[in-house]
């Protein structure tokens, strides 16, 4: 063997470049020696070389057919119609269900995808290129849930702007807050800071308060996603503010590439049973298939951009260098209402299966003892064309738990109206029944208590002049290139019919009034009644959410 | 698997770097072309080693480029199916784990995972048997067999199996070694 | 001649100097043996699969040009790489970073070669080459089971299955070749 006198090299033997080739030379040369692979053969007639060749092959089909029964074994349970009958032994018949692929690639048996049959879903935020069937997705849910109850967890799909964050491209920041040096905190190096500057993307971030414990609490609770409408690069940005060390969101940030329906969010993207999955958005239109695991938070709207684009003509909480308050906050509310939804799903008192409960109704259940109790009569809340079951207040205050009513009885215990001096307004207050404003009902919602009725009150009526803003707040809301938020100003302003038109084709109808009032952006001048009680609404719906912001807050500042 | 070959390339070279530094224009273009590009026939071009034989240089009517035709010899890096490797592991998740072997990606699917090893959630995700005395998670190396192999324009990726006798964890970051 | 390089030569175009004929075309038959394409769905399957099934490393089946081309062990590249990158940074030392000079191909492989060398020493690395070419090994399995470093004939076998092929490694006394082959890569890895 004079093959293995060839040097091999040796570092020590070289320095320029083509030395270093002349080195490697030697070991090509090698190569080249040992050409057909098999050394020993060399001389031999092919026949003994193809002897030798079925006798290898022979040994390798053995091995090849007992993990070829494992397959099949795992076919039956996954798909039994695919197993191919009256294959013998000899016959290798790959049966593989494909269940996902990763860049092209079976990830069960390695053979490329067929290129005609491109089906399930693509789990892009986990690993690029990875491609999850629906069965296999339906498999890893139903492994994922023992698991995740094993560990006393639920799932928890956070999204980002107005519930966790609020971002400001640096060019909308207003002159206010440039004074008031915003971006100088941004920039400040502070550990305890919550506003950050994201340079490569020409924003600034503010943290929501009591995002931080929130997060450490909740995830003890519930394994976390994050789900933005935002693109990837904002999303992993973000992450990477509020999960510096990536303990609560490996894998888990899913953005709008993800998605797969244009402007939808879906659970179908996570490995996560529906039936444990809370989620926690400030936008209710995205989530059309799953609001009963949706929880709608108050919008946080800090910087003034934000404000103008959502329509609210008043300082933002940048500008009068205010925030919500860290202990009662809408996180830490809402992380009060997180806790009981586990408390109550893992109860240990239930006989039921934990895997075959579900904490749909367990939300459901708790959002019905807020205003439990309560009777509700509503006086000129609604235009007199609709009818009041439809309207989203009254929707509210029955998710609620209260119940609603157009007709007065005894047994009747709040009138909401905007109103004083509406007839029902005044059977209240001679029958000193509570008399409450349609906020109090929104603040109940957002707060998951009953709201004292007091700080709620009715005013005498006033001037129209409100009407003129919510116009205005309307043109920028629809001429905005965010449909999102499109969207979620006009489901605040108006009632359903009319965001819908507004939305839809921005067509006048002439159901409403108000609506009318949206769609041609002009001040009508209708002073009837019913009209009057829905310009009134819009007046005191003119910032709901900076008002239970600020007055919240204000201790704060 | 690490292969020691020889390519050809024809290179371009503007007659304005002709001169005694010729080769070495050519040698350092040569490297910059081609190192790190992958193909579906030789993998990737990890390293040029050296230079064999530059040809007569052709020129380019209408540019005055010249085509030099370059034999050159590199290391290239090309997995192949069947093939056994050790890679390090880069994510541990409940599909099953990533791993890489160099610049080559491979992806071990819960499936290709011996069914004794249970996915383990928490702060370092993890495959561990039920004795726990086995455990893969980030950073853990595995010796793994490759049994698809696909090339894109800049990557290759790969479909690995530890489900058989000899493969698995031959070391795992948490254990003194 | 000259029209050949101005239709082809270009950034993009490059010739092999190893020609290959079409991927191991002689392992062909044997195989086909073994799967008679009795159903439809499997004719289906293996005629449009063909290609890629040849390829299986574990039968030697790399294709004539990589069978012939000469494999490089992990602690081989890593001497290699790691040579070049000095030669970099003896270079490029005055005016830049050398890991800026070099591909992520290159620094990920020999991030990868130097984790994975069971060899540091280029003496030992040199005798395991020279160890294994004593036992008529073609140029891949020596150095997978130069990489690998198998414990037993049994591993060594269920790792590099071709062992069993062409008459090297028969029967007992082949497995105490391969065992006294795996002795002689241990006594390198001693004394290194």
């Amino acid at each position: 063997m004079s093959l293995a006198e060839v040097p091999s090299p040796s570092p020590s033997s070289s320095s320029g470049s083509d030395d270093f080739a002349a080195l490697l030379d030697s070991e090509l040369e090698l190569a080249s020696g040992a050409d057909s692979g098999f050394p020993d053969d060399e001389g031999e007639d092919d026949g003994s070389e193809e002897e030798v060749e079925v006798e290898a092959l022979e040994q390798n089909s053995t091995k090849r057919r007992r993990v070829e029964e494992q397959h099949q074994d795992q076919g039956i349970s996954v798909r039994p119609g695919k197993i191919v009958t009256g294959s013998s032994k000899n016959v290798q018949v790959e049966v593989c269900p494909h269940p996902g692929y990763f860049n092209g690639l079976c990830f069960r048996c390695g053979k490329p995808q067929d290129e005609e049959d491109v089906s399930g879903v693509a789990f892009g935020y986990i690993h690029k290129g990875l491609r999850l069937g629906t069965t296999e997705i339906d498999r890893l849910r139903t492994a994922d849930l023992k698991n995740l109850l094993h560990e006393r967890k639920l799932v928890l799909i956070l999204d980002l702007d107005h519930t966790l964050i609020n971002s400001t491209r640096l060019q909308d920041i207003s002159p206010a807050e440039h004074d008031l040096g915003i971006q100088t905190a941004a920039t400040k190096d502070d550990q305890n800071r919550s506003i950050f500057a994201l340079d490569s993307m020409h924003m600034l971030t503010k943290l929501r308060p009591f995002v931080r414990e929130f997060l450490k609490e909740a995830s003890n609770m519930f394994e976390m996603y994050i789900y933005t409408m935002g693109d990837k690069a904002y999303a992993i940005e973000i992450a990477k503010l509020l999960d510096p060390s990536n303990v609560y969101f490996p894998s888990k940030v899913i953005s709008n590439s993800d998605c797969t329906q244009r402007h939808q969010k879906g659970l179908d993207v996570i490995l996560g049973a529906e039936s444990v999955a809370v989620i926690l958005d400030d936008t209710e239109y995205v989530w059309q298939k799953h609001k009963e695991n949706l929880i709608l938070m108050e919008r946080y709207h800090y910087f003034a951009s934000s404000c103008r684009q959502f329509g609210f003509g008043v300082r933002s909480l940048s500008e009068s260098m205010q925030d919500e308050r860290e202990g009662d906050g809408a996180l830490a509310t809402v992380l009060d209402v997180l806790r009981r939804i586990h408390a109550i799903f893992f109860d240990t008192a239930v006989e039921t299966d934990l895997s075959s409960r579900d904490v749909r109704p367990v939300i459901k259940m708790i959002r019905k003892e807020v205003l439990q109790g309560c009777k509700l009569v509503f006086s000129r809340v609604f235009p007199n064309t609709t009818r009041p079951q439809e309207q989203m207040m009254w929707k509210m205050a029955e998710h609620l738990g209260a119940v609603c009513s157009t007709e007065l009885a005894s047994t009747v215990t709040h009138v909401v109206a905007v109103d004083l001096g509406t007839e029902k307004a005044r059977w209240a207050i001679d029958n000193k029944k509570f008399l409450v404003h349609p906020r109090w009902i929104e603040a109940a919602n957002y707060r998951w208590q009953r709201q004292p009725e007091e700080e709620f009150p009715v005013s005498p009526p006033k001037e129209k002049i409100i009407r003129k803003e919510n116009a205005v707040a309307a043109q920028k809301g629809t001429t905005s290139k965010d449909k999102e938020n499109v969207v979620a100003v006009v489901q605040k302003e108006t009632s359903k019919d009319s965001e819908e038109n507004a939305v839809a084709d921005q067509k006048e109808t002439s159901e409403d009034k108000e609506e009318n009032t949206l769609a041609d952006q002009k001040e009508t001048s209708n002073d009837e009644d019913g009209d009057d009680a829905a310009g009134q609404e819009d007046k005191a719906k003119e910032n709901p959410v900076v008002a239970v912001a600020t007055s919240t807050g204000s201790a704060d500042s | 698997m690490f292969f020691h070959i020889v390519l050809e390339r024809n290179m371009q070279l503007h007659p304005r770097h002709f001169g005694p530094h010729l080769r070495d224009k050519l040698v350092s273009k040569l490297i910059k072309d081609v190192e790190g590009t992958c193909s579906g026939r030789h993998g990737f071009v990890v390293a040029i080693t050296g230079v064999e034989d530059v040809g007569k240089g052709l020129i380019r009517e209408g540019t005055g480029f010249v085509t030099f035709p370059v034999k050159y010899q590199c290391v290239v890096f090309r997995p192949f199916k069947g093939e056994i490797l050790e890679a390090v592991v880069t994510m541990v998740n409940k599909m099953g784990f990533f791993a890489e072997a160099g610049p080559v990606q491979i992806f071990v699917s819960n499936h290709l995972i011996p069914d004794d090893m249970e996915f383990q959630s928490g702060d370092v995700p993890n495959y561990t048997t039920s004795d726990g005395s086995v455990k893969i998670q980030k950073e853990s190396e595995v010796r793994l067999k490759i049994i698809g192999t696909r090339v894109d324009a800049t990557e290759i990726f790969c479909i690995g199996t530890i489900k058989d006798d000899f493969l698995g964890v031959i070391s795992d970051p948490g254990a003194a070694v | 001649m000259e029209e050949f390089f101005w239709v082809r030569a270009g950034p993009v175009a490059h010739r092999l100097v190893l020609t290959s004929v079409s991927s191991s075309l002689s392992h062909a038959s044997p195989n086909r043996l073994r799967r008679p394409p009795r159903f439809g769905v499997a004719r289906e399957q293996s005629s449009r699969m063909s290609g890629e099934e040849e390829e299986n490393a574990a039968e030697l089946k790399i294709g004539e040009e990589f069978l012939k081309a000469k494999c490089l062990m992990n602690c081989e590249v890593a001497i290699i790489l790691e040579h070049k990158y000095e030669q970099i940074q003896q270079h490029a030392s005055s005016d830049s970073d050398p890991s800026s000079q070099v591909s992520q191909v290159f620094e990920k492989s020999l991030q990868y070669v130097k984790r994975f060398s069971r060899y540091k020493n280029p003496d030992a690395v040199r005798q395991v080459r020279e160890t294994l070419s004593r036992y008529g090994l073609a140029e891949f399995e020596l150095c997978t089971l130069g990489n690998l470093c198998p414990d037993t004939s049994g591993e060594a076998t269920a790792l590099v299955p071709s062992l069993k092929s062409a008459g090297r490694f028969v029967g007992d006394a082949g497995n105490d070749k391969i065992d006294k082959m795996l002795n002689d890569l241990s006594l390198i890895k001693k004394f290194e």
